[in-house]
C-alpha cells in the first residue's frame, strides 16, 4: 500500500507539474473510444484489492 | 518533464474486478502493471512494478520520440506523402510541440491524405491548448478536426470537446447546440453521445 501511495504521488507529481490534473477515463471502452478520436495510447493501470 | 494527460487516455482497472478479461488477455501476472496500448489493442510499452517519475517520463519519452523520428525521416524522404506529414503532425501533437505540429498538419492537408491522422492530430492540438487555458486556439483546433475527414469517432470527439470549450468560455447557447451536432452525428460513439446529451440539455 504504502509503495503503491508512493507510485501514485510520483506519477501525478510529474503529470500535475507539466498538464495540470490527469483525468482518468471511467471505462476502458470510453479510453479506446477516445484513443482512436486522438491518436493517442490508452494507459491501462492494473492494480488490485490489499 | 512529461506532459501525461496529453500524451496517453488514461485508465484504472481492478485486475481481479472489472479488468479481469483484459488481464487475462494480455497475460498480467504481477501487480501493478502498466500497459500501453494503442486503440487497436497492440501493446506499445509494459511496465510491471514500481517507477519513479524520471524513469516513467523516460518510458514515456522514449515511446514518443521513436515516433516523430520515424515519421519525420518519412516525411522528409518523401515530401507529397499527405500521411506521413499527418503521421508526423500527430505524433508532434502529442508529443507537445503545438507550432511544429501545426505545419506538418498544415502539409498534410495540401495533399489528398483523407485518413484520420489529421483529425487526430486537430484533436491533441485542442487538447493541449484547452488544458493551457488558450480557449480560443483551442476552438479552431477542434473546428479543424472537425473538418478534416468523415472519421465519426474523430469528428464526434471534436464536436464535444468544441462543446466543452464553449461552456467553459461561457458560451452555452454555442455549447448547447454543438453538442446536439454530435448527437445528430451518424456513427458517433455511444461514449461521446452521453456526454453530449448532458451538455445538450
Amino acid at each position: 500500500m504504502k509503495q503503491r501511495l508512493g507510485w501514485t504521488l510520483a506519477l501525478c507529481g510529474a503529470a500535475t507539474a507539466a498538464a495540470g490534473e490527469l483525468s482518468w477515463v471511467k471505462s476502458y471502452d470510453e479510453a479506446v473510444t477516445r484513443a482512436a478520436a486522438s491518436g493517442r495510447l490508452v494507459m491501462v493501470d492494473f492494480w488490485a484489492d490489499g | 518533464m512529461i506532459k501525461l494527460a496529453a500524451q496517453v487516455v488514461p485508465v484504472k482497472l481492478n485486475a481481479g474486478k472489472e479488468g479481469r478479461e483484459l488481464a487475462k488477455k494480455y497475460g498480467i501476472q504481477g501487480l501493478p502493471t502498466i500497459l500501453f496500448i494503442n486503440a487497436k489493442g497492440d501493446i506499445q510499452q509494459r511496465i510491471t512494478g514500481y517507477l519513479d517519475a524520471k524513469a516513467f517520463a523516460a518510458k514515456l519519452d522514449g515511446l514518443g520520440g521513436g515516433e516523430i523520428l520515424a515519421a519525420r525521416s518519412q516525411a522528409n524522404s518523401k515530401p507529397d506523402d499527405g500521411e506521413a506529414h499527418a503521421r508526423l503532425g500527430l505524433a508532434l501533437s502529442i508529443a507537445g510541440k503545438p507550432q511544429e505540429a501545426e505545419q506538418a498538419l498544415l502539409k498534410a492537408r495540401k495533399t489528398r491524405y483523407s485518413g484520420p491522422l489529421i483529425g487526430q492530430g486537430y484533436n491533441n492540438l485542442g487538447d493541449h491548448y484547452a488544458q493551457g487555458g488558450q480557449l480560443d486556439q483551442a476552438v479552431e483546433a477542434f473546428q479543424s478536426a472537425d473538418r478534416s475527414g468523415k472519421d465519426a469517432a474523430v469528428r464526434a470527439y471534436a464536436k464535444l470537446r468544441l462543446a466543452e470549450v464553449y461552456a467553459a468560455k461561457g458560451d452555452k447557447d454555442r455549447a448547447r447546440k454543438t453538442a446536439q451536432a454530435v448527437l445528430d452525428l451518424k456513427g458517433a460513439p455511444i461514449q461521446f453521445v452521453e456526454k453530449a446529451r448532458e451538455l445538450a440539455k
